[in-house]
């Protein structure tokens, strides 16, 4: 029975796939032998490759999908000024991002705040992880988005244990200064103005130390000088101050108009191009005249004073946060109509008559999840991308369809909504 | 003459043949009960499963939440042993807590601090600072607890210990008393009315999708939703929970919205003071002490 032979057809199949090391001289020629080993590593192959894409696309989750960018897009606004900030820093997926700049170009804004964290980005020293940076800068970019980047957030090799990510050692600001400039040498092409730091003025910014004018000031000319040297037309955004009346001493924070004036006299006027100013308006209208001793969006008016003052009359400003609150029943917000109103008569100030201003960036687009607090009420479009009723009245705004007065408000009201 | 040599080997082996003919009845199902566990040992399904009964029970005894549960609650013992109970509060958020004219912090949050600390007989220090840090203050036990209408947040649970609610602000649909709607299917052909630009107005804008029909009626504040409920240019609306609960002699709540529970917020470490919160905002809700809290700050009687 051994000895009899195969029929025809089991011959010829074991000629054309063989086992994967055959013994003897089975295979006839060499080309022959390598035809036949490439087809059964081929048979093997595809079933191999299907189950790997299978365990890949459930492990990817149903978030996974190709996202389709399509052609780059331009702002359509008859506001050049209008601007919002995003908070994308905690946003992971990919079509949220990219919602997230259609809706602001959607609604007319030209220029978005954004933040980069230092932490996230040089999570050892000099290992750089660009990953989430490039996709929202790209982003923007094809949205035709002006991008202010906003630098800060410390590492926890670069500062002591127990401190805060706020907290910089002033031996560590050149390892800051590093950062800032491979920042802006990455993306000279696509980012044009960046910030250094945050509401210096303020201690829990300042790493929960008594706020230094004169330290910042230090940190700011390390970093201009780091960044103009890889990337000179790149505009440093110094300042973001936070609006305080903060008596002296205090150990929460400094006034800011006094906070700016210590920083010109440390020599602050020669290390940015730009002042970066917060201007919340909290319960007052967005055109109630300025004052020392009161926080308001005309405030912004003050500070700008205090430029011309040291000769810095020629740089413009950036308002990198601000805006008002429509929350029920926090003593610093205003009514949702007023809200509204404000912040169209504060983007319509700055246009027709802050030729000093180059943009309005309010807080704050949208968060990437609720905070359950009054600070959801700063938003302009909900978690699931709800548009909020201001959101579409800047849109009509920015169209030409809207003036900035309660009358063309109380229309809207009459049409059922906006 | 001689002895027969006592064989007590022998005696002794009969001896105890004779105790286990005796305990036979008895060792029997014992002597059963371990054939039959030798046999299931025999069994992989039933060795996994003893390994597992083991290995949790040896978790729940010695795993890191028990050693917690068992270890000591440095804040609750430092409550102890001062008497004072330190509790922040950012009083900016009326009727929970705000700040009289003589500088005086008020309101329901200060009263709710006030009745648990008198039930564990110890005092309160209310240390006023501003919202965004309230967390991080309990974080680092700078407080004992913050009470400031604080959200339950699912995000923060291996940062800070949160107590049940005690309140929920969360929006609602909300219509007149002797209203014929008894469902939201009712709102299909209703006038809603909302206050222009809130929370409430988005969440009208959902429903009319779900229900076209629905009329909105825009108003300015949620005084003027209300008035609008009285007067009877709307059917029914949408305002948050203290709203509808300031003006509960005048509406009902048809629909709940959306759910806001407040809580009072711990450190992690804190977990008798967390059960003790727990049991205490239970005794005071049983009592009817929360209900007199909530009469005395929400409701709008007269105020109006």
């Amino acid at each position: 029975m051994w000895n009899k032979p195969l029929p025809w057809s089991r011959r010829a199949k074991l000629r054309v796939i063989p086992p994967l090391f055959p013994q003897g001289d089975v295979w006839g020629s060499r080309g022959a032998f390598l035809v036949a080993s490439l087809k059964h590593l081929l048979r093997l192959a595809v079933p191999v490759l299907v189950t790997v894409g299978v365990i890949a696309s459930v492990a990817a989750g149903s978030t996974w999908r190709p996202l389709i960018l399509g052609s780059p897009q331009a702002v359509k606004s008859i506001n050049p000024k209008i601007g919002v900030h995003t908070r994308l820093t905690d946003e992971v997926e990919p079509w949220k991002i990219l919602r997230t700049f259609e809706m602001v170009r959607e609604m007319g804004a030209s220029w978005v705040v954004e933040y980069f964290p230092w932490w996230y980005y040089e999570p050892t020293p000099g290992r750089y992880v660009w990953d989430h940076p490039d996709m929202v800068i790209n982003f923007a970019a094809h949205q035709g988005l002006t991008l202010i980047a906003r630098l800060g957030f410390v590492p926890d090799w670069a500062r002591p244990p127990d401190t805060t990510p706020s907290y910089l050692p002033q031996e560590r600001f050149a390892d800051f200064a590093r950062y800032a400039a491979a920042f802006a040498a990455r993306y000279r092409d696509r980012v044009s103005y960046i910030i250094i730091w945050n509401e210096p003025n303020l201690s829990q910014e300042w790493g929960y130390r008594p706020v230094d004018p004169v330290a910042y000031t230090a940190l700011l000319c390390q970093a201009y000088r780091a960044i103009k040297e890889v990337a000179p037309e790149v505009a440093v955004l110094g300042g973001a101050l936070a609006p305080t009346l903060a008596p002296p001493g205090s150990e929460w924070g400094m006034n800011d108009l006094v906070f700016l004036e210590q920083m010109y006299q440390a020599g602050a006027g020669a290390c940015f191009d730009i002042l970066a100013v917060h201007a919340y308006g909290w319960t007052e209208p967005a055109l109630a005249p300025p004052a020392p001793d009161a926080i308001n969006f005309r405030r912004t008016e003050l500070l700008r004073a205090l430029m011309v003052r040291y000769g810095d009359t020629a740089k413009p400003v950036i308002i990198t946060e601000g805006g008002w609150n429509d929350h029920p029943r926090w003593t610093k917000a205003v009514r949702p109509a007023q809200r509204v109103l404000y912040t169209l008569q504060a983007y319509d100030l700055v246009w027709r008559e802050w030729d000093w201003a180059l943009a309005f960036t309010p807080w704050v687009f949208r968060f990437p999840r609720a905070a359950q607090s009054y600070q959801d009420y700063f938003t302009f479009v909900t978690v699931d991308f709800t548009p909020k009723p201001i959101y579409l009245a800047v849109g009509r705004y920015a169209r030409g369809e809207l003036r900035p007065t309660m009358d063309d408000l109380v229309d809207i009201f009459r049409q059922s909504g906006p | 003459m001689k002895r027969t040599p006592v064989n007590r080997l022998g005696l002794l082996a009969c001896l105890v043949d004779s105790i286990g003919d005796l305990l036979a009845p008895f060792l029997l199902p014992v002597q059963w009960a371990g054939n039959r566990f030798r046999s299931l040992l025999t069994r992989r399904y039933v060795v996994i499963l003893l390994l597992g009964l083991v290995g949790g029970v040896t978790i729940g005894m010695f795993g890191p939440q028990a050693r917690l549960r068992w270890a000591a609650d440095p804040v609750w013992e430092r409550v102890q042993t001062t008497q004072v109970w330190r509790v922040g509060m950012d009083p900016s958020f009326p009727p929970f807590e705000d700040v009289t004219v003589d500088g005086q912090i008020v309101g329901f949050d200060v009263d709710l601090a006030r009745a648990i600390a008198q039930e564990w007989g110890v005092q309160v220090e209310l240390i006023s600072m501003g919202y965004d840090g309230l967390i991080d203050a309990v974080r680092a036990e700078k407080v004992d607890a913050a009470i400031s209408a604080l959200p339950y947040d699912p995000l923060l649970t291996q940062d800070v210990r949160f107590s049940v609610p005690y309140f929920d602000a969360g929006w609602r649909v909300v219509v007149p008393h002797v209203s014929p709607f008894m469902s939201l299917g009712d709102l299909a052909t209703a006038r809603l009315a909302v206050e222009w630009g809130s929370e409430g107005d988005v969440w009208a804008r959902r429903l009319r999708h779900r229900y076209p029909t629905i009329q909105l009626v825009l108003r300015m504040s949620p005084a003027d939703v209300l008035q609008a409920l009285q007067s009877g240019e709307a059917d029914a609306g949408i305002v948050d929970g203290v709203v509808a609960r300031q003006h509960a002699r005048y509406i009902r709540v048809l629909h709940v919205l959306s759910q806001e529970p407040y809580v009072v917020v711990m450190p992690y470490r804190a977990h008798r003071l967390q059960a003790q919160v727990n049991n205490t905002l239970e005794t005071l809700r049983v009592r009817g002490v929360l209900r007199q809290l909530e009469s005395r700050w929400f409701d709008r009687e007269g105020q109006d």
